[in-house]
């Protein structure tokens, strides 16, 4: 088995043991907060009856160890009960929401990434010069404010002072969803050559992903100017340097690639950081995203909806570090490689 | 004879806010075509510093303050710094204490080799840098060449890597080689076979060299000419074996009778200094500077 295949299964092991994990946690913590779920689903003017009814029906009355096993009798089954709330079942809620969210998240981090990565790397390559001293500066102002705080400040200037994109939502009024295939209006408009759709689309998606991707292009260019600068001291960079490799391909070759590698496993946290800041960013939009759903079932109590919506953003975490990892191995040939040389 | 490498009076200091580190006291050195010049010196007297000055690369650094003369394959370094760029690597290579650290992690040797052999802008196609790199990797007795082409530097030990490392100074034929204290990370017997590899390898294309190193009985066997260095000043010149004869300077006796006490003859730590050791420079006999003989 090739090392990289290996170190993956072991991962994916790890991770469906988190996942059991954060169930039993979020299950438990979710029916000890205090309220009855029943009575909050059948709203004041339900009668006893009603509500012992529903209790009983969702097994509300059997002792938490019972209810757990009842859980994963139905998880198994794929399904993640249903919620009080929208009288849909889990899973349905969460594929329509959460692809909103996903979207994004991934432009975020497509930005983060796209943006983050150069910039901090310019600031290693001109360090102490002024290209440095503008992106420390940028860099420190885009960490240290929250992404919703971005949003507001980007939806008044350039949504309401200066309207050059759209308030809020993922598509103008009059042009319709296209066909649901992936769930991501991008994507589904281009799968349909609908390019006028798809151009909407991306320009509902620019203020919420910027907002989102500030901190995370900040963060990005920090770890990534800082991983840097410990390279260029390294010998081999002073090898590259005595043989006259030109100062533009070390930056972007012979230095990029060794400083990526320890900012790599950082830089998956930051992306799957984003999931959370969404909740915050698409409030600020009304991004129809998991968010206003996650927050409506929590004020709510919907036991099985709480439970599904932590379950699939915890999912989320664990696939960022999977493919991270992915990554790291294919970019740093000890790992990919170990297996080799231990037969050599 | 020409001069590959030719320093005269060269100071060199680091700025650090208002203060500034003299770090060579107006050294004179040179190296002929075709010749194995020396430089021997505990740490920190300042023979590194005197590389990466040959490399036009130090000089070009932001607080560092030269004076004097250094002239490398015809080029002004102490104005012309710049005119090095196209040089490294070709007419003036270099050579590592510890080649698998010089050697970047995360390329394979052709991908590196490649880039050496392209640096300075020239027009390489990949199927050309490839065998060029096979016939020098041949060349210093790599035995399975292709293969260390396709290999990563961990992979190969340090006594490979070393080879590598001179196949990489040498395939473009340079004029000059600095080799600042080469292999001095390899265990004993690699670091002894790799010099001598080095060396037949520079005697037979004639090239010169710049050997910087701690060890004595390395320096007696190798060098042609030896360079005595002490805190920023050369403190004694002469042929290798008139220099092990007959040491003239305090500070030359004082290493060469705490050596020999060492295994694998490297450079003592004194325990103590004496004045002595700042006494003027020896030259002995028939040794002298090049500008001081036509002067
Ligand atoms: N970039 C630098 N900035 C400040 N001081 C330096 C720098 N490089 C070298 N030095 C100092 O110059 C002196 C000579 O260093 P070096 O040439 O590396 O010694 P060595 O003879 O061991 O090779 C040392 O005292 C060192 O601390
Ligand atoms: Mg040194």
């Amino acid at each position: 088995m090739s090392p990289v295949l290996r170190l993956l299964l072991q991962r994916l092991a790890i991770s469906v043991l988190v996942l059991i994990g954060v169930s039993i946690l979020i299950f438990f913590i979710a029916r000890i907060v205090p309220g009855d779920p029943a009575r909050i689903a059948l709203g004041p003017n339900a009668s006893q009856a009603q509500i012992d009814a529903l209790r009983e029906a969702r097994h509300l009355n059997d002792p938490i160890v019972v209810q757990y096993g009842w859980f994963i009798r139905d998880l198994l089954h794929g399904d993640l009960g249903t919620s009080l709330y929208t009288k849909r079942p889990v899973a349905q809620d969460v594929a329509t929401y959460f692809p909103a969210t996903l979207e994004l998240v991934l432009y975020a981090g497509a930005m983060m990434i796209l943006l983050g990565l150069p910039l901090g790397r310019l600031a290693a390559r001109f360090q102490r010069r002024w290209p440095d001293h503008v992106a420390r500066l940028l860099s420190v102002i885009a960490v240290c404010t929250p992404a919703f705080v971005w949003g507001v400040i980007l939806q008044l200037t350039f949504a309401y002072i200066w309207p050059i994109f759209p308030l809020e939502g993922r598509l103008s009024n009059g042009i319709d969803a296209p066909p649901l295939i992936t769930g991501f209006y991008t994507i589904d408009a281009l799968l349909n050559g609908q390019i006028s759709t798809f151009f909407n689309a991306v320009y509902h998606l620019i203020l919420p992903a910027t907002a989102l991707a500030l901190s995370g292009i900040g963060q990005t260019a920090r770890l990534t100017r800082s991983s840097m600068i410990e390279t260029y001291r390294r010998p081999f960079i002073g090898m590259s340097r005595a043989y006259g490799f030109r100062e533009d391909r070390i930056s972007r070759r012979f230095a990029f690639w060794p400083s990526l590698i320890p900012t790599l496993t950082i830089l998956g946290l930051d992306f799957a950081t984003m999931l959370a800041n969404a909740f915050l960013v698409e409030r600020v939009f009304v991004w129809p995203g998991l968010s206003r759903y996650g927050v409506e079932v929590i004020m709510r109590k919907d036991l099985d909806a709480i439970v599904g919506v932590v379950l699939v953003i915890a999912a989320m975490f664990l696939i960022t570090n999977l493919v991270v990892d992915l990554i790291v191995s294919i970019i740093n040939p000890r790992i990919r490689l170990a297996e080799r040389k231990a037969k050599a | 004879m020409t001069s590959v490498l030719k320093i005269r009076d060269l100071t060199l200091g680091f700025r650090k806010g208002r203060q500034t580190a003299q770090v060579l006291h107006g050294i004179s050195m040179h190296v002929n075509a075709g010749e194995k010049v020396a430089l021997v010196g505990e740490s920190g007297s300042g023979k590194s510093v005197t590389a990466q000055l040959a490399l036009g690369r130090l000089q070009q650094e932001r607080g560092t303050l030269t004076s004097g003369e250094i002239e490398v394959v015809g080029h002004d370094l102490i104005r012309h710094p710049e005119a090095m760029a196209p040089e490294r690597g070709h007419r003036v290579t270099m050579i590592f204490q510890d080649p698998t650290s010089a050697l970047n992690p995360v390329f394979r040797i052709g991908e590196i080799f490649t880039e050496v052999l392209r640096s300075g802008g020239r027009k390489v196609t990949a199927a050309e840098a490839r065998d060029r790199a096979l016939k020098a990797l041949a060349e210093v007795h790599i035995p399975d060449p292709a293969r260390a082409l396709d290999s990563y530097p961990f992979q190969l030990s340090g006594g490979m890597n070393q080879r590598v490392m001179i196949a990489m100074a040498l395939a473009n034929e340079p004029e000059l080689l600095l080799a600042d204290e080469p292999g001095t990370a390899l265990d004993v017997t690699v670091q002894a076979q790799t010099l001598r590899l080095m060396d037949d390898l520079v005697t037979e294309k004639g090239t010169s060299v710049l050997f910087i190193s701690h060890n004595l009985s390395v320096v007696r066997e190798f060098a042609d000419r030896v360079y005595v260095i002490y805190r920023g000043n050369i403190v004694e010149h002469g042929r290798t074996d008139q220099l092990f004869a007959n040491p003239r300077h305090p500070y030359t006796r004082a290493l060469l009778s705490a050596a020999p006490k060492l295994i694998g003859g490297g450079l003592p730590d004194l325990p103590e200094h004496s004045d002595a050791f700042r006494d003027p420079l020896i030259v002995h006999p028939g040794c002298g500077e090049p500008h001081e003989v036509s002067a």
